[in-house]
């Protein structure tokens, strides 16, 4: 039950190949992430990924991190 | 502009000056002993004591002659030591010896204006020992702080961030406020140039919630309907990107999406009264912070709201690229609620600002105006004043960073609590 768990993430692309991050955004898309939005000018893509795929998402080249998706408040 | 102050310190004179003697302090009711154990350890005795004159008013020639002179009141001593004298007075003084302390004795000047905060504060500090001294019991609390009220002129925070003194406008500058959306209606901002976003889905950009239209307020607004004033960057033009809900929430993926668009439109500065209490910093954020600063585009964000519970900067604030802002009340204390300085090298409070009764615009709804509470107050402050900054100076990302924190003016509380100080208006 766990391992289908879908977890929302943040994926830092990695200063090497921010200008190529649509390269980035496709390997992801192999490894299994469903990507909802890439944001080019910082470097971020954004979507899910099962839980049993997260942590190969780590080793795809260009990645710098990848962080679950959290939430914040007005403070 | 450039005055002359009216009693300079001369030219030859350095910060820490000192005349080649000491001052001893003794420990309480100690001074008899503390005499003894210097005498043991120097061979000196017989200095001048103040209470052998008339008055106690010793003629300071005698401390020449007797090379040094005793103020039993005071529990001190001046005396002119060689080297190994010094030495052993050092390694017998201590919490628990009759000698509690020997400094060298520094020279002090008559004040007057364009001095450095650390003069004052060394003369200061000089001042409120021998007061501790001399005083016994009950000392009355003798730094008085400076307080700061609304008034028909503005609201406190912006006279003790001496934006009153300021002719800067925010003009030509882009200031985003990512929040809870804004009012795009209220009757203050009729004219304005803003341009807004909506983040959030299935929610338009209309505020619902006030904090977004009491943040812009701050950072962009001008004065109320009675001609107060309350808002800083008054000519800048306002991105009102919404990026929490209604209900004050947020995705990081719709915070991290007006962050893109923000700095994608060219914005000098972010305002971000939002966070968590997590105090790991996120990778996502410190990467975004740093490539926005790259862009041109400085990131401040609320230090948090947990203090009280020992809490620490949370996120996004606690990246190293994002400047961290702690709140202050209108007597320039901080607010027991702002959160402190974190292990993190970027969980350092950089800068503070007023967070406690802040008067600013909400909803027409809610009822126009509201005085709220909070870092998220505070916030606003420092990107209102990095408009101004950017405007006078052309300055942009880390070098902004670097003004707006070497002009705040350092307050008497940790920096683990307020940074650099109290941020203040170019």
């Amino acid at each position: 039950m766990s391992d289908e768990q879908v977890q929302r993430i943040i994926v830092s692309v990695d200063d090497q190949n921010i200008s190529v991050i649509q390269s980035v955004v496709t390997a992801l898309e192999s490894a299994g992430m469903k990507v909802d939005e890439v944001l080019p000018v910082i470097g971020i893509v954004i979507g899910e990924v099962s839980q049993s795929k997260l942590e190969g998402l780590k080793t795809v080249p260009g990645v710098a991190s990848v962080e679950i998706d959290r939430e914040m408040q007005a403070i | 502009m450039s005055q002359q102050p009216s009693f300079p310190i001369p030219e030859t004179a350095q910060a820490d000056a000192t005349t080649g003697r000491y001052i001893i302090t003794f420990g309480e009711d100690a001074v008899t002993e503390g005499l003894d154990l210097l005498s043991d350890q120097t061979g000196i005795r017989g200095l001048a004591n103040a209470s052998d004159f008339a008055d106690s008013a010793l003629d300071l020639i005698q401390i020449e002659a007797a090379g040094g002179a005793v103020f039993p009141t005071l529990g001190v001593a001046v005396v002119s030591l060689d080297e190994e004298a010094f030495s052993s007075v050092m390694t017998s003084a201590g919490e628990d010896s009759a000698i509690l302390a020997i400094e060298p004795e520094r020279t002090f000047y008559a004040i007057g204006d364009g001095l450095s905060a650390d003069y004052l504060r060394g003369y200061r500090d000089a001042v409120d020992n021998l007061y501790d001294k001399a005083t016994n019991t009950e000392v009355a609390e003798i730094k008085k702080p400076r307080c700061f009220a609304d008034d028909i002129e503005s609201t406190w925070g912006l006279k003790a961030t001496k934006v009153m003194n300021s002719l800067l406008t925010g003009s030509g500058m882009k200031v985003a406020v990512l929040d809870t959306g804004m009012d795009l209606l209220h009757p203050d901002f009729a004219g304005r140039s803003i341009i807004s976003q909506s983040f959030v889905p299935g929610e338009d950009v209309q505020d619902v919630n006030s904090h977004g239209t009491h943040c812009i307020g701050t950072a962009c607004g001008f004065k109320d309907l009675n001609g107060r004033r309350y808002g800083i960057a008054y000519e800048s033009t306002i991105y009102v990107g919404k990026v929490l809900s209604n209900a004050g929430s947020g995705a990081g993926a719709w915070i991290l999406a007006g962050m893109e668009w923000a700095i994608a439109n060219g914005c000098q500065v972010i305002s971000m009264s939002l966070g968590n209490p997590t105090r790991t910093p996120s990778t996502a954020y410190e990467t975004v912070g740093r490539r926005s600063l790259q862009n041109g585009c400085l990131i401040v964000a609320a230090a948090g709201n947990n203090g009280r519970t020992g809490g620490s900067v949370g996120q996004p604030a606690n990246s190293q690229s994002i400047m961290a802002v702690a709140a202050i009340d209108n007597c320039e204390a901080v607010a027991d609620f702002s959160a402190k300085s974190g292990i993190f090298p970027g969980a350092k409070v950089d800068i503070a600002a007023p967070g406690v009764e802040i008067y600013s615009s909400v909803p027409m709804e809610q009822g126009r105006y509201a005085a709220y509470n909070g870092t998220s107050m505070a916030t606003p402050h420092v990107a209102g004043l990095a408009a101004l900054y950017a405007e006078s100076t052309g300055k942009r990302g880390a070098e902004l960073w670097q003004l707006l924190t070497s002009y705040a003016m350092a307050l008497p509380l940790p920096n683990t609590r307020v940074g650099s100080g109290l941020v203040q208006a170019p």
